[in-house]
Parts: C-alpha cells; sequence; structure tokens
C-alpha cells in the first residue's frame, strides 16, 4: 500500500473538503444531525418530485453533491491505490455517520442515485482491504483523471450546463431552450457569432462545447484504464450522474447538435480566416485543409460522446459491489443495493428540480 | 513509487497544476504553454515521466496556465513575474499544506513553448528590474521560441485540436495576441534590445538560455539566433507543436533536455 496515503488524503481534503460548498455541507449536515434535526435534513434531500426545490435549498443541495463527490474520489483513489482502504479514525467517524443517516443515504442510494459513496460506506464499515489492479499504472492514471477533472473546475460556462442538466431552470430557461438551440444552425452559428454570453442559454451552449472537451481528455484516460477495469468503471461512475442525464435527455440530438456545427463551420467565409496574411502566407494556407480540419475535430467529438456514454462502464463496479456484498454481508437486514434509476424529463407544465433566477445565479 | 504529491491546483494563472516533491526538494521547474496551449495538455505526456521516475524525485514541477487570447504579453509576463516570486516559498504564500518544508530551491529551470518564451524572458527582465536574488539560480529551456516573432496565419491554423478550437473558429476569434508575435513587432524588438543592453553590462546570465531547441518542420517562429543564446538543438521530423511533446519513450528527447539543464 502506498506509504503516502495520509498525505495523499490530506492533499485531497485540502482541495475538496476543507474548504468552500463541502465544508458548508459538512458543516450543516453535522449540524442537523447532532441536533437529530431529521425532518429538516428529509425535506432538504428529498427528491424534487416530492417538492420543487427553490434558490437557497438548490444551493445548500449543490453543496451536499460536492461533499459526496469528495467522499467518492475517495473511493476512486482507493482503487487507485493512492489512499489506504483502512481511512484513519477521524475521517472514518465522519464518513459512516454522514453517509449512514437515513436521509443523506436516500439522497445519494435512491433520490439521485450514486454507486461510489454506497462502496466507501460499505467497505468503512466492513472493513475491507482492496489491493490495487496494475498499482503503478493506476497511480498515474488516478493523476490524469484528476487532471482531466480540474478542466472542468471554475468554468462557469460549464456550471450553466450542468445546472441546466440537472433540471434547474435559471430565469426562464432551462435544458430545453440550449437543446433548441443546438438544433438550430443559424442560431447557434449567430450564438457563436455574439461577442458577448448574453443569457444562461448561451452560456451553457459555451459550456456544453467545453464539457465535450473534458469528454475527450476524460476518454484518453478511459482507453489508458482498459487493463484496470475496476479503477475505470470507478473514474467512470464518478462521472455517471451526468453522463446518465446526457445520455436520456441529450443523446438523441447529439447527431444534429454536431451536423449544424458542421454547417457552422461551412459558413465561415475565407475573407474571415484569410483577411491578416500577406501574400506569402496566403499561398502556403489552405483554408479547404483548415475546415477539413475544423470537421475532423467535431467528428472525433461525437465519438467521443458516443464512447464514454456507454452505460456498461458500470458493470465493473456494480459486480464488485455485489460480490463484496455477497462475501461480507448485507451491512443490515433491510439495506438493499443502491438501485439507479434514470430519471425521466419533465414534460411541458411538470415542474423540475428547481429553479434560479439569474441574480441568484450571479 | 510516489516520489510527488498528486497534482495541486495553484491559485495563480489559469489551471496552473505542481506537483512537489515528497522528499528533500532542491529544484524546481516551471513549464509555461505557448499559444492556445493549455498547463498541461501543452506537455502531453510530460507530467507522466516526471512522476514515473526517480530522475525528478527532488524536483517540484508546475505547470503554469494563462489565457492566451485575453492579455498583452507584457501584461502576462507582470503576473508571472508576481508568481515566481510567490512559488519561491510555496508553503509561506499558501500553494502548497503547511505540513510540507518550506521550498529553498537550488535551481529553477524554466521550460517555455513558443510565446511562453517571449512571457518567461520578459518576466526575467521584470524581475531584475526588481533585483529578485532568485535570478542567480536559473535557466531556461525554451522550445520553438517565438522570441524573434511568429506567422500569425500560421500560429492561427494550430487553434482547434479540441472543440473549443473549432467554436473559436466559427466565432471568428481574432486573436489579438497574434499582432505582437509580428515579426518585428514592438513586443519582439523591446524584449530583443533590453536583452541586448542588459547583456553588454557583462551581467544578466539568466537572459541567455541554457537550451534553445528548433523543430525541423517549423513553420510557425522564426528561426533566428537571439542575443547570445548557445547554438540551437534541431529536433528532426518534428513541427511547432510537437517539438516539446514527449509521446513515447521513442521520443523523449524534451525530457532529457530539461533533465540537462537540472544537472
Amino acid at each position: 500500500m502506498n506509504d503516502y496515503s495520509d498525505l495523499n488524503i490530506s492533499t485531497l481534503s485540502g482541495e475538496y473538503r476543507e474548504k468552500g460548498p463541502a465544508l458548508q455541507a459538512y458543516k450543516r449536515l453535522s449540524r442537523f444531525i447532532e441536533k437529530e434535526n431529521n425532518q429538516h435534513l428529509k425535506t432538504l434531500l428529498r427528491h424534487h418530485n416530492e417538492g420543487t426545490v427553490y434558490a437557497d435549498e438548490l444551493y445548500q443541495r449543490f453543496e451536499v453533491d460536492d461533499l459526496l463527490e469528495y467522499y467518492s474520489l475517495l473511493q476512486v483513489a482507493i482503487f487507485a491505490g493512492y489512499i489506504s482502504p483502512q481511512l484513519h479514525a477521524d475521517l472514518k467517524t465522519e464518513i459512516i455517520c454522514l453517509l449512514d443517516n437515513p436521509s443523506v443515504k436516500k439522497y445519494y442510494e435512491v433520490n439521485y442515485p450514486c454507486f461510489l459513496p454506497s462502496l466507501l460506506r460499505y467497505s468503512l464499515k466492513r472493513n475491507i482491504s482492496y489491493t490495487p489492479e496494475h498499482p503503478e499504472l493506476s497511480q498515474k492514471l488516478f493523476n490524469e483523471f484528476m487532471l482531466a477533472n480540474r478542466s472542468l473546475e471554475n468554468e462557469e460556462d460549464v456550471e450553466y450546463f450542468l445546472k441546466f442538466l440537472d433540471y434547474v431552470s435559471i430565469g426562464n430557461y432551462d435544458l430545453s431552450d440550449l437543446i433548441e438551440l443546438l438544433r438550430d444552425s443559424e442560431r447557434l452559428s449567430h450564438a457563436f457569432n455574439k461577442p458577448q454570453k448574453e443569457n444562461p442559454v448561451e452560456r451553457s451552449l459555451w459550456g456544453f462545447i467545453k464539457y465535450t472537451d473534458f469528454l475527450t481528455r476524460l476518454k484518453e484516460v478511459l482507453i489508458k484504464a482498459d487493463p484496470a477495469p475496476l479503477l475505470q468503471s470507478a473514474m467512470w461512475e464518478y462521472h455517471s450522474y451526468w453522463f446518465r442525464i446526457m445520455s436520456n435527455e441529450m443523446k438523441k440530438f447529439f447527431h444534429q447538435a454536431f451536423d449544424n456545427l458542421n454547417k457552422a463551420i461551412a459558413q465561415v467565409p475565407r475573407e474571415d480566416i484569410v483577411m491578416k496574411m500577406n501574400e506569402e502566407e496566403e499561398e502556403e494556407f489552405s483554408f479547404m485543409a483548415q475546415q477539413q480540419h475544423m470537421i475532423h475535430v467535431v467528428s472525433a467529438a461525437r465519438e467521443t460522446l458516443e464512447y464514454v456514454l456507454r452505460d456498461d462502464f458500470v458493470n465493473p463496479v456494480r459486480n464488485y459491489h455485489t460480490s463484496t456484498v455477497i462475501r461480507h454481508g448485507t451491512e443490515d437486514p433491510i439495506q438493499a443495493l443502491p438501485q439507479f434509476k434514470t430519471k425521466h424529463r419533465k414534460r411541458n407544465g411538470e415542474e423540475g428540480t428547481g429553479s434560479l433566477d439569474n441574480e441568484g445565479q450571479e | 513509487m510516489q516520489y510527488h504529491t498528486l497534482p495541486i491546483p495553484i491559485s495563480a494563472g489559469h489551471k496552473t497544476q505542481g506537483f512537489f516533491a515528497l522528499n528533500g526538494p532542491k529544484n524546481l521547474v516551471v513549464f509555461v504553454h505557448g499559444f492556445l496551449g493549455s498547463a498541461i495538455d501543452t506537455w502531453c505526456n510530460f507530467q507522466e515521466y516526471i512522476i514515473d521516475t526517480d530522475k525528478f524525485k527532488e524536483t517540484d514541477v508546475v505547470f503554469y496556465g494563462y489565457k492566451s487570447l485575453r492579455m498583452q504579453t507584457n501584461n502576462q509576463a507582470l503576473i508571472l513575474m508576481d508568481f515566481l516570486n510567490k512559488i519561491q516559498q510555496p508553503v509561506t504564500n499558501g500553494f502548497i499544506p503547511a505540513s510540507f518544508p518550506e521550498r529553498n530551491y537550488e535551481k529553477i529551470v524554466f521550460v517555455a513553448h513558443s510565446l511562453g518564451s517571449i512571457i518567461v524572458r520578459r518576466a526575467l527582465l521584470n524581475a531584475n528590474q526588481q533585483n529578485e536574488d532568485w535570478l542567480n539560480k536559473i535557466r531556461m529551456v525554451l522550445f520553438a521560441p517565438a522570441h524573434n516573432g511568429a506567422r500569425a496565419a500560421a500560429l492561427a491554423k494550430e487553434a482547434g485540436g479540441l472543440i473549443l478550437g473549432v467554436a473559436a473558429y466559427i466565432a471568428r476569434y481574432k486573436y489579438p495576441v497574434l499582432d505582437e508575435l509580428d515579426i518585428g513587432s514592438p513586443t519582439i524588438t523591446n524584449l530583443r534590445n533590453d536583452t541586448e543592453k542588459l547583456l553588454q553590462t557583462g551581467k544578466g546570465n539568466f537572459a541567455k538560455a541554457h537550451t534553445v531547441v528548433w523543430a525541423e518542420l517549423e513553420k510557425v517562429v522564426d528561426n533566428q539566433p537571439f542575443c547570445l543564446d548557445p547554438l540551437p538543438k534541431l529536433i528532426q521530423a518534428k513541427g511547432h507543436m510537437e517539438v516539446c511533446k514527449p509521446f513515447s519513450q521513442n521520443f523523449n528527447a524534451p525530457v532529457d533536455y530539461v533533465l540537462k539543464a537540472l544537472l
């Protein structure tokens, strides 16, 4: 096992747990649990079908999501051999205490299912050890995984896109507006050409573009992780909440969106690209080759989405969880494995997860 | 075997990342990318080589990022200089956890690609004006440096390995920084003049590159000698963007040049 496990944990927690939203969530959840304020916690962490979630509550739930992401990251780091599965006592107590709370558990197992926190909680309660597959490769992959994830951090455009994906409406806009924009080549071209991104839909468009580039980076990591399927699966599962929604809500529009990107490329006039060139440069420059290159990049992005949105990536983690439970027994008699459920997009007139107004957002 | 921390995000520049040595750090290497590059992607597998081998085990490695489209190069140089002052004491300045020992670097190597060379050179000249004492520890390894200017159109063509590049193409971004890179532009001319003036006084050893690397298939930058820089190394069958990327064991010259600068 890695000699620097504690140091690696402190590096991760320094970034993802001891400041910002995750810290707020930890404080809030601890306070509720300590005071046995179960009803308040249950209300805060309800499924959005049980009642639309507005501004403050939404932010508090985003904070909880960040804390759960940190715990998920710890589980990925365990699979990578970067940290020991036997976490130090304080952290272990914190995780079990929070993740075992019925309302919190329902939030990540039933309302918005994700495997990794369940796996971490189960492994800690049962003191399950783990020996990583291909330790050196796994550590390298974890580094690359972290670097790929960093490309998303502090990107406001991406936050707009992910909020839309999370069924949040901002002002009068939601995911359906982004989908409409992607389906309309003229509007798409126009939106790209605006000097300022004026509304949440235009920001989410650039967010979608940046998220697609993140997927390209992640795809490279996943391909390199073929010899370590469990780690590969865990890295995919870490982002699976978004992938499942993208798959359900957007996949059928992707081809049209990418076709429209190609149309927009074709509409860029030659003189706009070559206007700053002198004669010698213009002679050397092939406008057509440039266009072809752009179309090739779009085609590669299309393939990336097809690759990353495959849901069979989850199988090794799911199978590992099942076999571990078979070997070590269930946590308690009423505990079932987390069930994956897909959320269905709300039709017109139905309520989404929640809503933020623009002022609140900024 | 683990020799470095996990990548630690550093609140300087744009998406700057640091890998800090776990034991006995003596050296610092700072990578600075070029036009439309990014902190990590520009260097491809470089970070893998660094964390994979014990040859960098006493070296902190920082991949510095900046938004190359947003700001003039001289402004970028001021920001980089500020970062360089702070990174001399990464613990005190909160870049790494307080549980790490503070650093007192013996050598600092700047590795720059293309436009990054202009920004690094200008940042060092600025630091000299402030009499920063760390300047006597530094060495520069420059890949396809743009310090003699670049062909704007050829550089613009390099945009777009990712879908963000496609969006920028559709948006017809005009990349104002490209004007500054024109051969003979004030940015380039002043950089050369200021470096020459300094070297004529017999000082400013830091302003001479340790290693300059040119690409055989170069079409972007003007491959000309710069002041008192050493004779460049020519890497065959590589273009402007590939010359700094150690793709595989078959091409690890970029890593070797950085290691030599650490000796």
